[in-house]
């Protein structure tokens, strides 16, 4: 009797765990998309997902007719209000073309441009030469690209330095514009971490007002949306001053097969979870050769008659 | 899949007991009554358990439908005689979000008091619970006229305690009641009641005024978190 009942229990024991891992009974399902999520709700082959109307686009001469092909597409079924472009130089073709079109952009002044001598006239020029951005995101990812595009390091305190010093020109200036933080890295906690040290260096609601800045993270794994959530919670929310806009400017899926599994499972636990009021979908093309290949929603946008469409953006497009 | 053997798991916990008699093991029902004698004589004996429960919730929270299941193993301990009235005391790691082994960790322990009659017991326990909870509980509720934002309310979990991974001070330490009935056949328990947390939730409220953010205000709230639990022990010594 006792070897018996002992032999059950271990059986059940063992059971429990077994069904423990990796089972759906044990993983929560997104949270149900709601109309106070703001996710536009989109049919797709995979069933409903909800899509926040923003996409990262790179700047790139060359592409500008499929990008305008594209983003019309998508602009009328309403899929696209805004895009996040990286600004080259002072006048960028693709910026004037995206313009022409209605759609709102944030621009990302370049990391480059965060090392010159002069901030205040190198912001200046740049508000000046794109009037229709009224966001301009300072820098992106600083503390960890900036070795791969052959730049200086630059340390978390200095980019602080850099955006203290932006800030208080652009806020002491009448034109309206917003400022972003740079987006900080978006796997792991390293993000989320550095996202922490930026508020111990004054991102504080009373040092920059939250009415001239928001805060720009990027999210591409379920532990870094983990680790953002408890670090916006504990620190980027300040409990007697409020805290500021925060909007995914970069997630999305190496593999076209999985955008829209991507978007089921992880827009509505940005917009829900994080409180993300923007998700920016990284990348309408992110070129036909390298890392970025499958995060792209077009291919070969340098020739029209060629282009090709991930299955996402066919869905968004409504498109076979 | 998943569903399917749990469901197997719990059918076996609650039938445990009618099993094991129903197996045709006449020799159990003479064991047992030598048993009961030999305790109306002796001092019960002190004896340790590995248990392993499954955890379900299923309520609404600041207009949110939960619905969940975790798991928790805990050694619990049951003295000879009471200490301070209580009856023994576990420890225990409770897993919740299998879908990321990077959140949803934690360590518990409480106490409890016992009173048992025929074999069978009632269990209430007090405990304490520490760890790095996963995002399930954080929402924000988007108020937009039209396509235009006006206003939103973010509520989560305050976070409370020092945690050594990941971010520092982000995770959690918040009370909670237990109380189980449960049979004890031979070496096994089969045990299942209520587990009620009591954690502290901060809602802060923004609205936007010609597009500028404006802090509202921030309120504090502790709630009741309702579970039940279905679990299966085995002694260890």
């Amino acid at each position: 009797m006792t070897k018996m009942t002992r032999r059950v229990s271990l059986v059940l024991l063992s059971s429990a765990l077994f069904c423990g891992c990796n089972s759906r009974f044990f993983s929560p399902v997104a949270p149900t998309l709601t109309p106070d999520s703001g996710l536009i709700t989109v049919n797709t082959p995979e069933g409903q997902i909800g899509w926040s109307p923003y996409i990262v686009v790179h700047s790139d001469g060359g592409a500008v007719e499929g990008y305008r092909k594209a983003l019309t597409l998508l602009k009328s079924r309403g899929m696209v209000r805004g895009v996040r472009v990286g600004l080259s130089g002072y006048g960028d073709t693709g910026v004037q073309m995206i313009s022409s079109l209605g759609i709102e952009m944030v621009g990302i002044v370049p990391n480059e441009s965060l090392f010159d001598s002069n901030l205040e006239a190198m912001i200046d020029r740049y508000v000046s030469s794109y009037p229709d951005i009224k966001v301009f995101q300072i820098g992106n990812e600083v503390t960890t690209i900036n070795q791969t595009q052959g730049l200086p390091k630059m340390t978390i305190e200095q980019y602080m330095d850099v955006f203290k010093k932006i800030y208080n020109h652009v806020r002491s200036n009448p034109s309206p514009v917003m400022l972003m933080t740079q987006s900080t890295f978006g796997s792991g906690f390293y993000g989320s971490d550095e996202l922490k040290k930026m508020v111990e260096l004054g991102l504080k609601p009373n040092i920059l007002s939250p009415q001239r800045v928001i805060v720009g993270i990027n999210v591409y794994s379920d532990d870094a949306l983990g680790e953002y959530v408890s670090t916006r919670n504990q620190y980027l929310d300040d409990p007697k001053q409020g805290g500021y806009r925060v909007w995914v400017m970069e997630t999305g899926s190496p593999n076209p097969s999985e955008h829209i599994s991507h978007v089921r499972s992880f827009y509505s636990r940005l917009a829900s979870a994080l409180g993300a009021e923007r998700i920016y979908w990284y990348v309408l093309w992110g070129g036909d050769t390298g890392p970025d290949v499958g995060f792209s929603l077009i291919s070969n946008p340098y020739d029209t008659n060629r282009m090709t469409y991930s299955p996402l953006f066919k869905a968004l497009a409504g498109i076979q | 899949m998943g569903e399917a053997t749990l469901f197997v798991v719990l059918f076996f916990m609650v039938n445990g007991p009618v099993f094991a008699q129903a197996s045709g093991l006449a020799e159990t029902k003479l064991v047992e009554q030598t048993k009961q004698t030999e305790n109306k004589t002796k001092k019960p004996k002190p004896a340790t358990y590995l248990k392993a429960n499954v955890i379900h919730g299923d309520f609404g929270l600041y207009g949110y439908r939960y619905y969940f299941n975790d798991l928790n193993f805990e050694i619990e301990h049951h003295w000879s005689k009471r200490h301070l009235g209580l009856a023994g005391f576990s420890i225990g790691y409770r897993k919740e979000d299998f879908s990321s082994s990077d959140y949803g960790h934690f360590l518990n322990s409480k106490v409890f008091w016992k009173a048992e009659k025929h074999g069978f017991y009632f269990k209430p326990g007090i405990g304490g619970e520490w760890g790095k909870p996963s995002p399930r509980f954080e929402r924000t509720r988007f108020h937009y006229r039209g396509v235009e934002l006006i206003s939103y309310e973010r509520i989560y979990l305050e976070r409370n305690a020092w945690m050594p991974v990941g971010v520092k001070n982000t995770g959690t330490l918040n009370p909670f009641f237990e109380l189980g009935i449960g049979q004890k056949a031979g070496p096994v328990l089969f045990e299942g009641g209520a587990r009620i947390g009591y954690d502290k939730f901060v809602i802060s409220t923004f609205q936007f005024k010609n597009d500028n953010l404006t802090f509202q205000g921030v309120s504090r709230q502790y709630k009741l978190i309702p579970t039940l639990y279905v679990g299966v022990g085995l002694k260890l010594f």
